[in-house]
């Protein structure tokens, strides 16, 4: 027994437990149950419902099992007459005015308060008067809400104090006449405010678009990956018949906790939209006609062949989704790169290509997810965090609440529901200007020269100010200190620059760095070579065309696979492209009003909710999934359909068992030993004047967002804040 | 000798008790401009709170704790520590704290700053319940503001080194803010809802800061015991109940009202005091202690003397002190469905037996009385009230269960022929 520990005696045996502790705690590690409904490990403790009630000796009254800390000597029996008639006590009376309208309940079978009543409730009811009812509110397009079914357990009200940071449900009135209820009629628009859904142990909230569509014991379930952004949330899909009707969030500690971000929730039912493509269509005397896939393999070996055999590659280019699956990147990327094809790039939100030769072997943070809670000090550099990546949005959070400071250099004034340090807005042109500020300030501070290949450029910028001073010095003097380089920053038109600067002040502060990256597996498309300016696993190539040269120049052959043009910031640009370029092959998911006018090849694609695959999330952490039974009957998959197309075109397929054996310790030192590379980029060029991305759409991110029709209704995609 | 008004009340018939000059002039601030002035040594802190564990006294709000031994709770560490009065005087049959507050809010405010030196508490609120608004919080308010005016309080008062202020704070009119957790979370400015204990507010209190509740009453007693010691306040009393408490004699009474007297008073003396029962009538039960103490019948309560031990001895509670006097006639069953339906109406709602156990026990109670009752139900209430005794975070299941409890132990053939006759009273 260490000094840190107590024996406790619960049913007979004597225990040496954790001192610190809640005696629910223990009991669960220990694996004795006591029921509960307002306890959740996540959440603080509330003590309110009354359920985990448990007799201590010593005590003159049960003790809740959530709110008691175990003491040395404790005596505790969980299952005495004296815990049971107090936990049967308290089923007796939520269930007094409980609807116990199980049959027509979405949660029925996965309900805490129907398992829980088999074995402490009664055949029968003593309470023989008039339930009460609860009226309802409309919390928005995602959550049901039945409110006579609530237990007043405030799960859900806790979620929003402690886990979003705003309360948009709270309790209102008092004694029988207590519900839950938002603020005067508001919705919930939390972006992680699906999971009170999870959290909700009775029917009061259930899923909005899932009501009253399946019973939860028909379901199978189905681990797998979000595939919206490059958290790499970790989910379970639920399945009927090969469809998912719902997704629910997987417990992963080190990445999300208990949490998915509404859109990891119901984005899926993106991919049941009903222009999703079925067959590949060829286009034929200016009409697209239905094809094999056979033929549309033949063609496509056609046209790419002929121009191979003319010494043509140049005038091949390919764009590509950065959230396909790290399998499909690897095939297309080496299908092309055996064809000799240069021109190839995933990078679809970026203006600023400047400063390849600097780029880190890929874009990551070199920590767990739930080590952002620890940081000290803590700089969001243009960011719209919350929407960008709500779960790491959710971790800076947990740092602030710790007592962290968190600091912000952005374009705009974003809500945050956290204490915030400093906040540095700004203008999009002077972002650049004011973290090169910041750099300056820190060399005054560390008391290091400034070297001078930055020196000129440093120059010319303003003196810091005592913000910048303050924020440099947060960074210089925590230990543990982290630099987060968000989505707008990377689609800034002086990305190149940010970044350097990013990296000297990491440097000098020794401060971690994050690079969020657009969609699911950027990741995976630096390291397969999905970037025209390397080879896989970061071996040096010859430099093809980036993806703003690609959608700004018309070819003889353009390949888009998994985006529309709406995905890309250069959105006319790429239109231009593709109705300029001569043969255009789309790999596309749904149909989409660009590609019918003017592809010559499209070839329907499964979703990675319907495919087998993995991910690298941005820590480098590699995740599999295998969802291939959901794959509509007529589809190949996609990873069919590029081994035929390589092997047709007479080259060996690659093995991807081979480079998964080079790909893990490949990650794990560039993690171990990540390389700031802090030069400037070589050439500073003013870039076309593109509009910058300031407004971040989360439910416009890739074509299947686009046609969710629950988060296409919700206040974000309707411009109604 | 008269025994009246000897501590808290012994300056009340001077003329408008209720001003500063008039309270000085009876001796008021004596004590606290004792403890600026640090005459002897005999004003430390801890010597303030050996003082009052001397005494004996014990908290008037109704639980009867020990009021030394709670300020003895509080951690010695240097931080921000606050003194909170409850003034949230709700009890129902309890009306003594409002008098305090409208006669002799001087003694209050002196009792408060004394309290918070010798707890290290620099800050101190007072909680007045939100009903007074018209008639308790003008006095209250004007006489700290006299005694600002005086330098009594404010940042090193008087050049002593000592830092006390005082607000006072309106509540909203609930009455679970009277339970101490509740009342602290209303201060902050929350719903009025107990927290779980521990932690206790010596630990955690307001702001998550060092506190100590204390009630009206009983800090109004403390300037007096500091003046003139422990041993002279236990001239009173008993030895186990020693000093004086103000009791609220309502019900059917000839004189209802305030009587502060020393603790052990024979129950027939209260009732000489209070002018005996309305009417000439007989006396038939009584509720010692507010309505959530259990209520006793005459020839029970008849034998009492009206202290801690002998009520709990009798199997009811000294309680907050306010005697409900029920004369023959009254019926048992009406009173308690009047009782219930206030803790029924109270409720704060946060946790399930006390929620859903309240409404149920008044339901009940509200069918026996209009002729639907049924012969289970009174099973069924005791039932009820067992099960919600002891399993909620506050005490309020307590009060809620106890009167349901007692009555029908007392008066079951009242409650059980009602049922039969269909709504009928036997006591009529």
């Amino acid at each position: 027994m260490t000094d840190n520990e107590v024996k406790i005696t619960i049913d007979g045996v004597v225990y040496s437990v954790d001192k610190n502790k809640m005696l629910i705690e223990i009991t669960d590690e220990l694996g004795i149950y006591i029921p509960r409904f307002c306890y959740h490990e996540k959440l603080s403790i509330a003590a309110n419902c009354r359920m985990c009630l448990v007799e201590v000796e010593n005590s003159n009254n049960t003790l809740p099992a959530c709110a008691t800390p175990v003491s040395d000597g404790m005596v505790v029996n969980t299952q005495s007459t004296s815990s049971k008639t107090a936990q049967e006590s308290t089923m007796e009376f939520l269930l007094i005015n409980h609807p116990l309208d199980c049959p027509i309940c979405d949660q029925g079978g996965e309900c805490e308060l129907q398992d829980l009543a088999y074995s402490y409730g009664k055949n029968n009811s003593r309470f023989d008067l008039l339930k009460q009812t609860k009226p309802n509110d409309d919390l928005g397009p995602l959550v049901s809400t039945d409110m006579t079914r609530c237990i007043m357990c405030t799960r859900c009200v806790r979620f929003g104090s402690e886990v979003a940071g705003i309360q948009e449900l709270g309790t209102i009135g008092r004694g029988e006449s207590s519900t839950i209820s938002t603020f005067v009629e508001q919705t919930v628009d939390h972006e992680l405010s699906g999971n009170i859904i999870d959290l909700c142990p009775v029917g009061a909230l259930n899923n909005k678009p899932y009501r009253y569509t399946d019973r939860t014991w028909e379901l199978d379930q189905i681990k797998s990956i979000s595939p919206h952004d490059c958290v790499g949330t970790n989910i379970y899909m639920h399945v009927k018949n090969n469809k998912i009707k719902r997704i629910v969030p997987l417990q992963n500690d080190s990445i999300n906790e208990s949490w998915i971000a509404d859109r990891d929730r119901f984005g899926f039912d993106g991919i049941y939209s009903s222009d999703r493509l079925d067959g590949p269509l060829i286009r034929t005397n200016g009409d697209l006609v239905k094809a094999s896939h056979e033929d549309s393999i033949k063609l496509i070996n056609e046209h790419i062949s002929s121009l191979v055999n003319s010494n043509s590659q140049d005038k091949i280019a390919a764009l590509v989704s950065p959230s396909i699956s790290l399998n499909e990147q690897f095939l297309l990327a080496n299908y092309l790169s055996l064809q000799g094809v240069k021109n190839i790039d995933h990078r679809i939100h970026q203006i600023d290509f400047t400063g390849d030769t600097l780029d880190p072997l890929f874009p990551h943070l070199n920590i767990n997810l739930s080590d952002i809670q620890n940081m000290k000090t803590i700089l969001v550099i243009g960011s719209d965090l919350r929407k960008e990546t709500p779960l790491i949005a959710h971790w800076v959070k947990r740092a602030a609440d710790k007592g962290s400071s968190i600091h912000f250099i952005d374009n705009s004034i974003r809500e945050y529901h956290f204490p915030i340090s400093d906040y540095i807005m700004t203008d999009n042109d002077s972002i650049t200007e004011n973290i090169g500020m910041l750099v300056k300030a820190a060399f005054s501070i560390s008391d290091s020269s400034i070297p001078n290949h930055i020196e000129d450029n440093l120059s010319r910028l303003p003196e810091p100010t005592r913000t910048h001073k303050q924020i440099a010095l947060s960074l210089c003097n925590n230990d543990e200190t982290l630099l987060i380089n968000g989505l707008l920053a990377r689609s800034h038109p002086d990305f190149a620059l940010i970044r350097s600067y990013i990296n000297i002040l990491s440097e000098l502060s020794s401060s971690r760095i994050g690079e969020l990256s657009h969609g699911a597996n950027a990741v995976g498309a630096y390291i397969t070579g999905c970037i025209p300016h390397r080879s896989q696993l970061a071996e040096p190539s010859e430099q093809g065309l980036n993806a703003l040269q690609i959608a700004s120049s018309n070819h003889d052959l353009l390949i888009l696979y998994g985006l529309e043009s709406k995905d890309c910031l250069y959105e006319t640009n790429l239109v231009e492209s593709i109705k300029s370029s001569k043969t255009v092959i789309a790999f596309s998911y749904f149909e989409d009003e660009v590609f019918n006018k003017y592809a010559d090849i499209i070839i329907p694609i499964n979703t990675t909710y319907e495919s087998k695959g993995s991910f690298i999330n941005l820590t480098g952490t590699l995740q599999e999934f295998n969802n291939e039974m959901m794959h509509p009957h007529d589809y190949l998959s996609n990873e069919k359909f590029l081994s035929d197309l390589i092997n047709i075109s007479g080259t060996s397929l690659p093995s991807f068992e081979d480079f998964l054996k080079q790909l893990i310790p490949f990650i794990q030192e560039s993690i171990n030993n990540p390389n700031y590379i802090n030069e400037l980029p070589i050439e500073i060029t003013e870039t076309e004047p593109l509009n910058a991305l300031n407004e971040f759409n989360m439910y416009n991110l890739d074509p299947i967002l686009r046609r969710s029709k629950p988060l296409q209704s919700t206040k974000e995609s309707l411009g109604d804040n | 000798m008269n025994e009246l008004n000897q501590v808290v009340f012994a300056n009340i018939d001077e003329q408008e008790p209720w001003t500063i000059d008039s309270y000085i002039a009876s001796g008021g601030y004596e004590a606290w401009k004792n403890i600026l002035n640090n005459k002897d040594d005999s004003h430390k802190p801890e010597n303030i709170i050996e003082i009052i564990q001397e005494s004996g006294l014990r908290g008037r709000g109704g639980a009867g704790f020990p009021t030394g031994l709670k300020w003895s709770f509080m951690p010695t560490a240097d931080t921000q520590k606050y003194i909170v009065c409850n003034s949230d005087e709700s009890e129902p049959g309890t009306c003594h704290d409002r008098d305090i507050l409208k006669l002799n809010p001087h003694a209050l405010i002196e009792g408060i700053a004394i309290a918070g030196y010798a707890i290290g508490a620099t800050i101190g609120y007072n909680y007045v319940r939100g009903e007074f608004m018209d008639e308790c919080y003008p006095p209250i308010e004007n006489a700290l503001k006299e005694a600002y005016q005086h330098g009594l309080l404010g940042k090193d008062i008087n050049n002593s080194g000592i830092d006390f202020d005082l607000y006072n704070f309106i509540g909203a009119g609930a009455y679970i803010c009277g339970e101490e957790t509740g009342l602290l979370e209303s201060l902050e400015g929350k719903q009025g809802k107990p927290r779980f204990k521990p932690p206790f507010p010596a630990n955690f209190g307001l702001y998550g800061q060092p506190t100590t509740v204390n009630n009206t009453q009983t800090l109004a007693s403390v300037p007096m015991i500091i003046k003139n010691g422990s041993k002279w306040f236990k001239t009173f009393g008993t030895e186990k109940s020693p000093g004086t408490i103000i009791f609220s004699v309502s019900g059917h009474i000839n004189n209802p009202g305030n009587y502060e007297l020393p603790l052990g008073v024979p129950f027939n003396k209260l009732i000489e005091y209070s002018g005996g029962i309305l009417n000439g009538k007989k006396l038939k039960a009584v509720i010692p202690g507010g309505s959530s103490t259990k209520v006793l019948p005459a020839h029970i309560i008849k034998d009492c003397t009206m202290d801690y031990e002998s009520l709990q001895g009798a199997g009811s509670a000294l309680g907050t002190a306010a005697v409900v006097v029920i004369a023959e006639g009254t019926c048992m069953v009406n009173l308690l469905k009047r009782i219930s339906r206030f803790y029924f109406a109270e409720s704060c709602g946060q946790c399930t037996p006390c929620r859903e156990g309240t409404g149920w026990l008044y339901r009940i109670l509200d069918r026996i009385t209009n002729g639907n009752g049924k012969e289970s139900d009174l099973e069924l209430l005791v039932d009820v009230a067992n099960r919600i005794e002891g399993n909620t975070i506050c005490a309020f299941g307590d009060a809620s269960a106890w009167p349901v409890q007692s009555f029908i132990e007392h008066y079951h053939e009242e409650f059980e022929y009602m049922v039969k006759h269909k709504g009928k009273t036997k006591a009529a």
